[in-house]
């Protein structure tokens, strides 16, 4: 594990958000409702406590899922929704490091 | 910028803590929680919502005259809009609490002394929360007479025994919402009212409930409720109480001071907090569905393989009107305190937090009738949001080896498969 608080690795986490948020403004895509699943599955997977780790990785999957399948046509509803994600993607891109900053032993099972 | 030693991060994370804290840590691995009744670990966007009030948000919320107190009250009022959205309420309704314990303590004791001397008489049931018996106790001694009404086999209140227990001067009639040893859900609509219909207070302890599942209180004709933050996910140390307006509630306060809170409960309101209790609320709102379908599936996974594998084991409460995510067990010999030793991977309880220091049998079985061979083989296995498949299957699996194994020490097993009445048996030697 290593952790960097160097400015770069700030920048970054900043501009990724940015580089989402980009397309905000026009029509919301499934192509991009999967990027912004991938990205969400992919931050909290780095989560240091075993049991948010594995239930924010399932919610995310869950809630994508359910709502790629129901081919929204309502624009507005797309953007909540995605909105709605984006936000809490920041939320667990900011426990993820707090959770890096706090680190504790391991669960019995995940050893 | 941290500077930190090269020999430091190539070191594994458990010396990096050591580094900054120089504390040991205490155990090797971290056992698995299923004691969700006893607390829940603060949900991270809990925790992302109440770091800015920690911070730089840090105003008192009572100051008028600046920016900081404008802040802090914004997030107070949300949170208090949160709260009262959960059980269909107004949120002028709402009285931030330092827990339920004290939300039960105004609740009792303010109602009743506000109603003394007209109203004389409290009914409660047997299987209460500590804080709410032990406020009966203390109007008992203070010239109020409470009747503690039992409970059925189910662990349900019977609704006959209430109607005959009102009195003319009854005053408070406090019935738990789900308990929390055994999870059982009592009938809130009914009760509410029989109160409304006798003109009498309903108090409810909806601790083990709020956010967990649907409360409505003008539905249920719910007078006051309490409400535990850190049961639904939220920080310890903030609870609230429901205090109806329409029709009016009146109270006497326990604690005096500035007036805050209606002058209800007086006291700077812990802004960051109530704030989390708020967030909690939120999430519980938007996640209560598939959490309780989550929840669902996996305790009737964990008693149903459980009660496939090993005999004699018994689910102590009803079956069906219940809150799937407390399962309360019984295992004929096998002792609960061995049985709790034996599984110390897992992170569980034999009983109430409150009373687990004690070795008698929890009084919630006794209430129930439970015998006390099976009281004191007793295990409330919580499960919660974070809860996963893989925990139950590793729990399921430790649990019926464990029992299997104590089961084999056990003389009275070997008496009971050989076919021993154990009712005829002189134990005392003459």
């Amino acid at each position: 594990m290593s952790l960097t608080l160097s400015t770069q690795n700030t920048f970054s986490f900043v501009q990724n958000t940015t580089t989402l948020l980009k397309n905000h403004f026009s029509k919301i895509t499934t192509k991009q409702l999967a990027q912004l699943k991938k990205t969400t599955v992919e931050e909290a997977s780095k989560f240091t406590n075993y049991n948010f780790r594995e239930y924010f990785k399932e919610r995310a999957n869950d809630l994508f899922d359910e709502f790629i399948s129901k081919n929204e046509t309502n624009e507005e509803l797309v953007k909540q929704f995605y909105d709605d994600r984006l936000s809490e993607l920041e939320v667990i891109k900011r426990q993820v490091l707090i959770g890096k900053l706090y680190p504790e032993q391991k669960f019995v099972k995940e050893n | 910028m941290l500077s930190i030693s090269k020999i430091a991060i190539k070191k594994s994370p458990l010396s990096l803590s050591s580094y900054f804290s120089n504390t040991k840590p205490r155990y090797k691995l971290r056992s698995h929680y299923f004691d969700f009744q006893a607390t829940s670990p603060t949900d991270p966007r809990v925790l992302d919502k109440m770091l800015p009030y920690m911070i730089t948000k840090q105003g008192n919320a009572h100051s008028k005259t600046h920016m900081h107190g404008w802040e802090a009250e914004g997030g107070v009022e949300e949170a208090r809009a949160h709260v009262s959205d959960l059980i269909h309420a107004d949120p002028k309704e709402i009285i931030f609490t330092s827990g339920a314990t004290e939300s039960n303590n105004i609740a009792i004791k303010g109602v009743m002394n506000f109603l003394n001397p007209m109203k004389k008489h409290v009914i409660t049931s047997q299987i209460e929360h500590k804080c709410v018996l032990e406020s009966c106790k203390l109007l008992e001694s203070k010239g109020f007479d409470v009747t503690y009404l039992p409970v059925q086999r189910n662990g349900i209140v019977d609704l006959g025994e209430l109607k005959k227990a009102i009195r003319p001067d009854t005053g408070l009639v406090s019935i738990m919402g789900v308990n929390n040893e055994i999870g059982v859900l009592q009938p809130l609509k009914e009760i509410g009212n029989i109160c409304r219909s006798n003109k009498i207070k309903f108090h409810t302890d909806c601790a083990q409930m709020f956010g967990k599942l649907p409360l409505d209180v003008n539905d249920m004709k719910i007078d006051l409720m309490s409400i535990s933050g850190h049961k639904i996910y939220g920080p310890k140390g903030v609870g609230a109480l429901y205090v109806r307006r329409r029709p009016r509630v009146r109270l006497l306060a326990l604690q005096s001071g500035g007036g805050q809170e209606r002058g209800i409960r007086s006291g700077t309101l812990p802004s960051p907090i109530i704030v989390g209790l708020g967030e909690a609320a939120r999430i519980a709102k938007n996640e209560m569905q598939r959490d309780n379908k989550r929840i669902k599936k996996l305790a009737d996974k964990l008693i149903s393989q459980v009660m496939e594998k090993i005999p004699l084991v018994q689910l102590n409460g009803d079956k069906e009107q219940r809150y799937h995510g407390c399962v309360n067990l019984s295992f004929a010999f096998a002792e609960g305190e061995s049985l709790l030793m034996n599984l110390k991977d897992f992170a569980l309880s034999s009983g109430s937090a409150c009373t687990s220091a004690s070795l008698e049998p929890s009084y919630v079985l006794r209430a129930l009738g439970v015998p006390d061979e099976y009281a004191h083989s007793s295990l409330r296995i919580g499960l919660g949001r974070f809860t996963t498949e893989q925990e139950i299957d590793f729990f399921i699996e430790t649990l019926v080896t464990s029992v299997e194994r104590l089961r084999e020490m056990s003389p009275l097993y070997d008496m009971y498969l050989e076919g021993v009445d154990f009712t005829k048996i002189n134990w005392s030697h003459d």
